[in-house]
């Protein structure tokens, strides 16, 4: 490589420039601490810890063997952490540990880029975990100080001026915005990923699907991602909070632990009885690489991609891997009291889990209760009564799940609830099978739409009573009734405690708090719309609106590229500066001797040179030539000479307005 | 002298084949790339055209890093992503405007050096100037085959002077052509560069032996003109200008009170003479003999002893004074030196 290059880089770091380094090591890495497990953190935390400690107490490096130490450490901490999962966490976590280990050995220059782009890449995982607008504050003042330091590392001399690097880094900052607005309104956004994210060991991460065990809806409400949203037609006919059960795949099938929906099954027909009015909306479903499309319970007239099954679960055609969108009408209230005795006994089948107790249970309760209504509500109401918790952690169930959730640890998420009711229904003689689906969804005042997240998603049970047909329990509301009136708030909760609602705390701030919470709150509704959620949708929708709609596809791509060239060409010359005459001051009184020459008729040429100049006006003004040749000398000697006093310039001066 | 370029050595030219390839890489190779040329003016202005740019290793680095952020947050859909990816692509974009824009327009003047004697080092200086309301943040200077890089921040309006080191091993001249400006400002991602055409050739005197041992063969004689003599010694008279003296032995002074131009005359009272030639040092190598002579054209300057020079094909008469002195120092350094200089 290049000399100067290589002076540059392998230059050593100063002390100053070392603990500038950690420190900003140290916040680019803080958010996560929030979203990474404890012992990395810790991990982390000692190395720097380490690493001052060290640079302070000597001046030695440490020995190079602990670095190995530290890495096989570092390793053995992420691999088990993560067990193996190579997902986003991993990759995090992974990322974190051996950024600490880089600032051990960090001696050169060059080292400290290599650092920075490292901690550039992870400053951006942290949009991963959250995308509110104090992170991106966060994230992008951390840019800044890396471009600071960057330009910092970058100077080959000794004394430095911070005010002229922080002037640097703001100018150039300033005029990347403008180009960075209109790359991320112009650059075309993509349907769907472009490889498969998250595929977190087959945690249903991407929603709802035909297998549910327990724990597998707990995993999935602790994301925040939205599954699908729901435009309604008519305003006045959305349904109350407590009738917006989105039906997934019914499960009847099960061994005891697992329950499966049908793999491959058949188109049927709607043969239920309608009650009340009916629903119409369209739904935006989040590509989820299943077929299943959730559907408000229940569905009355379904668009042509899908189909229904027997038991009114609607099935896309093709596996839904972009967001598509569909048109549904449901009936929220319905007499669903066609089946077949086929569906009845499969609804009724006992898988060989059943012990001892659980018949007993119910053997009492059927007791007490002789119609299956009252029998039903006994079953509630012990769920309700007795010390059952909902919880999103529950502790590990491991040889018969549903006994040891009914007598033992009592404290489980909705499928647990779901499950072991359908169980106790089915011992008890009513033909029950368990429905997954979504509950509920957050009303977006904005966009006038439910948004619909996979911490929504829920497990609720279906039992066969006879006249009434196939009606909706959701056991669940035994234990938290809340759970169908408010959404569960996913950053909210803690390992095995019960589970925390988004809950408005009205009046607890006096009007003018108030009014600021609301206009924080507008801001953030905004900033989501316009800038976190500003999908391929929004993209159209902000073309359409300003007429730009032709530019699709390619031309998109293409007026990403030209425009946000424009804007650089226009932020460079704004930026760019000016030539200023402050030429050489005897440069000045050399081109004002020339200017007298050639009114003397001399011709010279601009780019001759002094002695050239000299010479040739020595020659035509023959009685002048001493002084001529005096004054090119003195201006040879005052402009190309090592050093000149202000007393040679004034000579000069005179020189030249004697002559 | 090191090699031209490290770089080509490593990668392309082995060290043990020079001949044609170090032919290449010096001159004719050097003379393929476009270079900044001085103007009549002794200045050089460095044109957009004469401005080389590449990314470096870091730059490459870089882009990576972009592709790789953007790659992620079109998978993950994360428009936060998108908005960080797309501000550093465009710090990317301004930064390599930047560095290139930080040569720009520069003017170079390169100061007279003065001859120096082998074995140590002389100084190049070169004043950089910007005309620019805009600061320049590290510019460097450097010859390919030297090793200083000189560094300088260079503000808005101002010019700063680079002093470049070189070490000339041997007698003769010593000829700077191989200067480099370059710059990695802001980032560090981009490196721009500039090619200077020079011709500086430097006078490198023989290096002076530790002392003249042989013995003086001097002769005395008064100067036939007393203390009126012509030497540079002692402030003797001032006489009237004439427009072949030389400004630096005008009394500044006297002009300054109106007085009109004034020479300063300086003389000596006495002279000593000694003629000096290779033929005094019979035994010696031609080396070594001349880096005598160049010792005893030292001293005998320095203790004001009228001296000549005489060699095979040059005689120097019996002189005294800074010229006479360069003279001699310059015959013994080009001694036996084919050059097709003046």
């Amino acid at each position: 490589m290049n000399k100067s290059y290589r002076k540059i880089n392998f230059r050593i770091l100063d002390k100053q420039q070392h603990h500038l380094l950690t420190a900003f090591l140290f916040l680019a890495a803080l958010p996560h601490f929030f979203n990474l497990s404890l012992a990395i953190s810790l991990f982390f935390f000692s190395i720097l810890l380490f690493r001052l400690v060290t640079r302070l107490l000597s001046h030695r490096e440490h020995p190079r063997w602990m670095n190995y130490i530290f890495l096989v450490t570092g390793l053995v901490i992420v691999v088990s952490e993560y067990s193996g999962v190579i997902g986003k966490d991993f990759g995090v976590s992974l990322l974190v540990a051996m950024l600490s280990l880089k600032i051990l050995e960090i001696k050169t220059y060059r080292d400290a880029y290599v650092l920075l782009f490292l901690t550039a890449f992870m400053l951006v995982t942290h949009f991963l975990y959250t995308q509110e607008m104090f992170i991106v504050f966060y994230v992008f003042t951390l840019t800044f100080l890396m471009l600071f330091l960057f330009i910092w590392f970058n100077q080959l001399q000794e004394k430095v001026s911070f005010y002229h690097l922080f002037l640097t880094t703001g100018k150039i900052s300033l005029q990347a915005i403008p180009v960075m607005v209109i790359l991320f309104i112009f650059f075309p956004r993509l349907d769907g990923p472009l490889w498969g994210f998250d595929q977190q060991s087959g945690l249903a991460v991407t929603g709802i699907s035909g297998n549910i065990s327990p724990g597998s809806i707990s995993q999935l409400s602790k994301s925040s991602a939205t599954a699908f949203r729901v435009k309604f037609d008519d305003p006045d006919q959305i349904p109350e909070p407590e009738l917006r059960y989105w039906r997934g795949p019914v499960m009847v099938e099960t061994d005891g632990v697992n329950w499966k929906a049908e793999e491959k099954p058949l188109a049927a027909e709607i043969r239920y009885q309608s009650a009340g009015k009916p629903v119409s909306y369209q739904i935006t479903t989040e590509a989820s690489n299943q077929h299943w499309v959730f559907a408000l319970d229940l569905p009355a007239t379904i668009p042509e991609q899908t189909f229904i099954t027997k038991d009114y679960a609607v099935r896309a055609k093709e596996k839904i891997q972009k967001r598509i969108s569909y048109n549904f009408i449901s009936y929220p209230e319905y007499l669903a009291n066609t089946t077949t005795t086929e569906q009845l006994d499969a609804s009724l089948s006992l898988p060989g889990g059943v012990t001892n107790r659980m018949r007993l249970f119910v053997d009492t309760l059927k007791r007490s209760n002789h119609s299956n209504e009252d029998f039903v509500k006994s079953v509630l109401n012990h769920f309700n009564t007795e010390n059952f918790v909902y919880t999103l952690s529950p502790p590990p169930l491991t040889v018969n799940p549903t006994d040891e959730f009914l007598f033992e640890t009592r404290k489980g998420f909705c499928e647990h609830y779901a499950t072991s009711f359908v169980l106790l229904m089915r011992i008890g003689g009513i033909p029950a099978r368990v429905v997954a689906g979504y509950q509920g969804g957050e009303w977006n005042t904005a966009g006038n739409h439910l948004i619909v997240r996979q911490s929504d998603a829920h497990a609720w049970s279906e039992i066969w009573l006879g006249d009434k047909g196939w009606v909706r329990v959701d056991p669940t509301t035994a234990v938290a009734p809340e759970r169908v009136e408010r959404s569960i708030d996913p950053e909210q909760f803690l390992e095995g405690a019960p589970v925390v609602f988004k809950i408005s705390s009205e009046g607890m701030f006096g009007s003018f708090l108030k009014q600021a919470v609301f206009m924080a709150d507008a801001l953030d509704l905004n900033w989501h719309r316009w800038v976190v959620g500003f999908s391929r949708e929004r993209q159209n929708y902000f073309l359409r609106s300003t007429g730009l709609d032709f530019l699709e596809g390619y031309k998109l791509g293409l007026s990403s590229i030209v425009l946000s060239s424009l804007a650089i060409i226009i932020m460079v010359i704004l930026f760019r500066g000016k030539i200023t005459d402050r030429r050489d001051p005897a440069k000045k009184l050399w081109d004002k001797f020339i200017r007298k020459l050639n009114k003397r008729g001399v011709s010279c040429k601009p780019a001759d040179g002094p002695q050239t100049i000299a010479k040739n006006a020595g020659q035509m003004l023959t009685e002048q030539k001493s002084s001529i040749n005096l004054i090119s000398r003195m201006y040879i000697q005052v402009r190309y000479g090592k050093r000149y006093s202000p007393e040679q310039l004034r000579t000069l001066k005179k020189l030249i307005s004697e002559f | 002298m090191m090699p031209v370029n490290r770089y080509w050595n490593m990668s392309l030219f082995p060290d043990s084949n020079p001949g044609i390839f170090s032919a290449i890489r010096s001159r004719s190779f050097q003379n393929l790339f476009r270079s900044a040329e001085t103007d009549k003016d002794g200045h050089m202005l460095i044109g957009p055209k004469k401005i080389y740019i590449l990314p470096t290793r870091f730059g490459l680095m870089f882009g990576a890093l972009v592709i790789a952020m953007l790659l992620g947050s079109i998978n993950y859909a994360n428009n936060l992503g998108y908005l960080l990816t797309f501000f550093l692509a465009s710090i990317g974009i301004l930064a390599m405007n930047q560095t290139w824009y930080n040569l720009l327009k520069l003017d170079i003047a390169f100061l007279p050096v003065k001859p120096g004697y082998a074995g140590h080092p002389f100084q190049l200086e070169v004043h950089i100037t910007n005309y620019h309301n805009r600061a320049r943040g590290a510019i460097q200077l450097y010859s390919k085959s030297g090793k200083d890089v000189i560094s300088h921040n260079i503000n808005a309006d101002t010019s700063v002077l680079f002093t470049l080191s070189f070490n000339a091993a041997k007698r003769g001249w010593f000829s700077v052509n191989d200067l480099v400006l370059s710059t990695q400002y802001p980032f560090g991602l981009f490196r721009a560069w500039v090619y200077l055409k020079t011709d500086i050739r430097v006078l490198v005197y023989a290096k002076p032996a530790s002392k003249w041992d042989v013995p003086r063969t001097a002769v005395y004689a008064l100067s036939a003109q007393g203390n009126k003599g012509i030497g540079s010694d002692d402030f003797v008279s001032h006489r009237n200008y004439r427009h072949t003296d030389s400004p630096k032995q005008i009394d500044w002074k006297i002009f300054a009170r109106e007085k009109g131009l004034m020479t300063k005359q300086f003389g000596g009272d006495r002279n000593e003479q000694l003629w000096l030639s290779l033929d005094l040092l019979p035994d010696e190598p031609l080396e070594k003999s001349l880096s005598m002579l160049t010792r005893a054209v030292i001293d005998s300057d320095n203790e004001s002893v009228e001296y000549g020079l005489k060699l095979p094909k040059q005689v120097i008469p019996l002189g005294l004074g800074m010229q006479h002195k360069a003279d001699c120092l310059r015959a013994l350094a080009l001694f036996g030196i084919k050059t097709g200089d003046e």
